[in-house]
């Protein structure tokens, strides 16, 4: 056997190594997240999401909505979110300096009149123009400013928003009626709560009438089925997990609520980075156990924001490369993080995780697939072998994507179809045989546009939402008073009710994906 | 065995696995299906009975009810009910309860080991207006689950006597629950005569300053204007937090009797104080506020200056006109304020012609 024959030995042997940890790993996060999901269907019941939505005690939420250009959807949008079914809350639209008429449409649509208002905390931002409030809907604020980018202007709304708690939301985002009041029931139960996410689903090829998702489908297209298998893996197979063991890194963008003030003792989001969420979830890990301070950062599996997934592979690779670049810039800034004790399981446990398996995993995997058929082609590996390891790496990724549907189809119900199970269940395997590979290779490149210094968000095609126009407010959950599927409550066993909640990327295929897709 | 053999045996595999995967989905979802399609109908059924049915009636289907699944959906029925129908007929839904086996079986849940278990017997026992229940349900009120808790605090407040009030009184002295978690139980009519009397009988060491200030809060969520004497007196408390949650309370329960000790309160040497108390004179519409609301314009502090302009604004025809006299003070962050409430008025009264 000749040098290049040992080498190709020898990274096999290495390759099966890094394929058996990162299965295990899965396999613990799998088993954490389903052990997570049944003790929450056991407890919802006993949960009355409905009294935090009604009283008026409790947490109020500011909706920050950052606006670029937005002109023709920014009124349908507001109004839509206005009618969230949450007792206290106040939008603060912040107008990115848009060139088209953004504020103008504000302003004719809510009468708007320039006010003063002491911002609440002094986070650096763009220089904000003026401030506006609307005598007819008093809940909605406008602030307008100066260009300065997505985390900039999210970071003036932190300044001037009233309350407690903040959500940030993204323009292609739409959230369930009850999402609020699931997010902010965890602030309430455990004080030490500095942030919580939620899940991010897939809305494409879902029925919208008169603006609001009637109905749940799955889109035809396969693009979009193996993102729904894909979220779904990221969310109940792996953000769930790392939430129950006190290691969750990221928050998708899309969807998260925040505790104002300690978001403003951190600096408020990095406005150098394309991952302003993700680095702001770690950066409070990060500032909290420095202070000594409690933190718990969590994923709540119920509530819903629904978001629309690239359909054409262009812009899935341009989502995906700045997703991935994100990750980069987070962990290259936090390496002082890694392998230090004082960051207790971020440190020690998650951070590694995040460097060797979704930072180089990609160029691994790659080199690796490359090799493996080289290895095969020269011998070096025995056809049976070779086939063997192909077996079980399918079985194993066909059985953690059917875990997940099965999770998805214990706990929530939100694709109810039996077209819908099919069709995820066809994806169950092409996500392995051929999605993951070409997202890996996605990654990898992913490297070089960082080295270049590529700070682009690439653009997004949007089918939109129907007349339903981006962040809005979904009403799937029904209010009827006997409706036997409305939201149980001491339902304990009792069958779970088609719009009860919900869950969703990777974790299990590549956490990265849990980097919400953002306009 | 050939490369063909072994990718045959490959994809051949694979193909077994996924039909065996899928049939495991497929089962799942027809189990849930069936159970789904049971229990709406089942639910449908008790909703009949329970809106329209006597006490017999309603008895049967409590003895009816005797398996998880169906004591579950019949918890799910009563619970959607609640919204729509009216108190009375809860009470015949609690009699019908109370004439079936139901009680000693649910009393013995409530030591179950399953936290779904005992908070789903503590909210079938919660019967509206009856005695025995609120002592049934109070040891859940320091159950190790903190769900079970909240349920038990929510059950107490459907319960809804004067003996659940103080319950849920005691509870908030002895922090069971974040206190917002029991005040919104609490805030309601039927609780009013007994915080009133906890007040005027002191609140005690145990819970002191923190605790008028929750009852404070929980006598202004009520709406209930008996509220507004003990508010007011609780406005010359010693403690900060005391004094401004009677200011809140007092702008939703208050009547132009409690102006005077508002506008008292917008003489504190504490600015949130002086805040609430602006807000709060504002929503009473009390006419005697408007001059030292007027003041309040120049206020140091710029939460005190806004709120007081807004109250202006609220004030309606006398507010109004010392808005346009604030608009030439010579403070000019009055004058602003002060224009900034004119031009609000001015859109609504242009909407509203």
């Amino acid at each position: 056997m000749g040098t290049f024959e040992h080498f190709l030995h020898g990274f096999n042997v290495f390759m099966l190594a890094y394929v058996l940890v990162l299965q295990l790993i899965y396999t613990v996060l799998a088993i954490g997240g389903w052990r997570a999901i049944e003790d929450y269907v056991r407890r919802r019941p006993m949960r009355d999401y409905r009294s935090v939505s009604e009283s008026e005690m409790s947490m109020p939420v500011s909706i920050l909505v950052p606006a670029y250009n937005e002109e023709p959807s920014i009124v349908a949008s507001l109004r839509s979110l206005l009618k969230s079914q949450f007792i206290e809350f106040e939008i603060v639209v912040i107008n990115d300096g848009s060139k088209d008429g953004t504020l103008a449409a504000l302003t004719d649509a809510f009468r708007l009149v320039e006010v003063g208002r002491v911002p609440r905390s002094n986070l650096a931002t763009q220089r904000v123009r003026g401030i506006y409030a609307s005598p007819l809907e008093p809940r909605i604020v406008v602030i307008d400013k100066v260009n300065g980018g997505k985390a900039d202007a999210l970071n003036a709304g932190i300044n001037h928003a009233n309350f407690p708690l903040f959500c940030a939301i993204d323009g292609d985002s739409m959230l369930d009626a009850g999402a609020l009041s699931r997010l902010v029931w965890e602030f309430q139960a455990a004080p030490e709560t500095v942030a919580v996410g939620g899940i991010v689903r897939v809305v494409n090829g879902s029925e919208f009438e008169d603006g609001r998702l009637a109905k749940v489908r799955t889109p035809r297209g396969m693009l979009a089925n193996l993102q729904i298998v894909e979220y779904l893996r990221a969310f109940l197979g792996g953000r769930v997990g790392w939430s129950k063991s006190g290691m969750l890194m990221i928050i998708s963008g899309a969807f998260g609520l925040f505790r104002r003030d300690v978001c403003v003792e951190v600096g408020g989001y990095d406005r150098t980075t394309v991952g302003e969420d993700a680095e702001l979830v770690l950066r409070l890990h990060r500032h909290r156990r420095e202070q000594g301070k409690p933190c718990r950062i969590t994923f709540f599996p119920d509530p819903i924001c629904w978001t629309e997934c690239p359909e054409d592979l262009g812009t899935l690779v341009r989502q995906r490369d700045r997703w991935q670049r994100g990750l980069i810039e987070m962990m290259v800034r936090h390496r002082g993080m890694l392998f230090r004790p004082r960051f207790g399981r971020i440190g020690s446990v998650a951070m590694p995780y995040f460097l060797v398996f979704e930072l180089i995993g990609p160029t691994i995997e790659c080199v690796g697939y490359t090799l493996f058929v080289i290895a095969v082609a020269l011998g070096v590996i025995p056809l049976q072998f070779a086939l063997a390891f192909l077996a079980i790496a399918l079985t194993y990724g066909l059985v953690l994507s059917f875990l997940v549907i099965l999770m998805e189809e214990r706990a929530f119900r939100r694709y109810p179809g039996w077209a819908d199970l099919m069709r995820l269940a066809v994806c169950a395997v092409v996500e392995n045989i051929g999605y993951r590979q070409l997202l890996a290779l996605v990654r990898m490149r992913a490297w070089y546009t960082y080295a270049r210094g590529n700070q682009h968000w690439g653009e997004m095609t949007r089918k939109g939402f129907g007349p339903l126009l981006p962040g809005g407010v979904v009403d799937a959950e029904g209010p009827p008073v006997l409706d036997p599927t409305a939201d149980p409550v001491l339902a304990g066993e009792a069958p779970v009710a088609k719009d009860a909640g919900a869950p969703g990327p990777n974790g299990i295929g590549s956490e990265q994906a849990a980097f919400a897709p953002r306009a | 065995m050939s490369v063909i053999d072994g990718l045959i045996l490959l994809v051949g595999s694979s193909l077994l696995l996924w039909v065996v995967l899928l049939g495991l989905a497929v089962g799942r979802k027809l189990r849930r299906d069936r159970r789904e399609s049971r229990s709406v109908g089942r639910r449908a059924r008790y909703a009949g009975v329970l809106v329209r049915g006597d006490v017999a009636a309603i008895a049967n289907v409590f003895d009816a009810a005797e398996d998880s699944e169906a004591r579950a959906d019949l918890a799910v029925t009563i619970d959607l009910l609640y919204r729509t129908l009216p108190r009375e007929r809860f009470e015949a839904i609690g009699r019908g309860m109370e004439a079936s086996s139901s009680p000693p079986k649910l009393i013995a849940d409530l030591g179950s080991r399953r936290a779904i278990t005992r908070a789903r017997a503590a909210f079938l026992l919660s019967r509206p207006g009856t005695a025995a229940a609120a002592e049934e349900i109070a040891p859940l009120l320091r159950d190790p689950d903190a769900d079970v808790r909240l349920v038990a605090c929510a059950g107490l407040a459907r319960v809804a006597t004067p003996r659940a009030a103080e319950l849920l009184i005691d509870g908030l002295a002895q922090k069971v629950l974040p206190a917002e978690r029991i005040i919104e139980r609490l805030g309601a009519p039927w609780a009013v005569r007994t915080i009133v009397a906890r007040l005027d009988g002191g609140v005690g060491e145990e819970g002191g300053a923190e605790l008028e200030a929750s009852l404070a809060r929980a006598l202004g969520l009520s709406g209930d204007p008996r509220g507004a004497a003990p508010l007011t007196a609780l406005l010359d408390s010693d403690s900060v937090e005391v004094e401004i949650s009677a200011a809140r309370s007092l702008g939703r329960v208050g009547d132009d009797a409690c102006a005077p000790a508002l506008i008292a309160a917008l003489s504190s040497d504490v600015w949130a104080v002086r805040a609430q108390a602006a807000k709060s004179l504002g929503k009473l519409g009390a006419a005697a506020a408007v001059e030292p609301l007027e003041r309040c314009l120049s206020d140091r502090a710029w939460w005190v200056r806004a709120n007081a302009a807004r109250a202006l604004r609220e004030l309606g025809k006398p507010g109004i006109e010392a808005l346009h006299r604030a608009v030439e003070h010579e403070d000019r962050y009055a004058a602003d304020r002060a224009r900034e409430q004119l031009a609000l008025q001015a859109v609504i009264e242009e909407v509203a012609a």
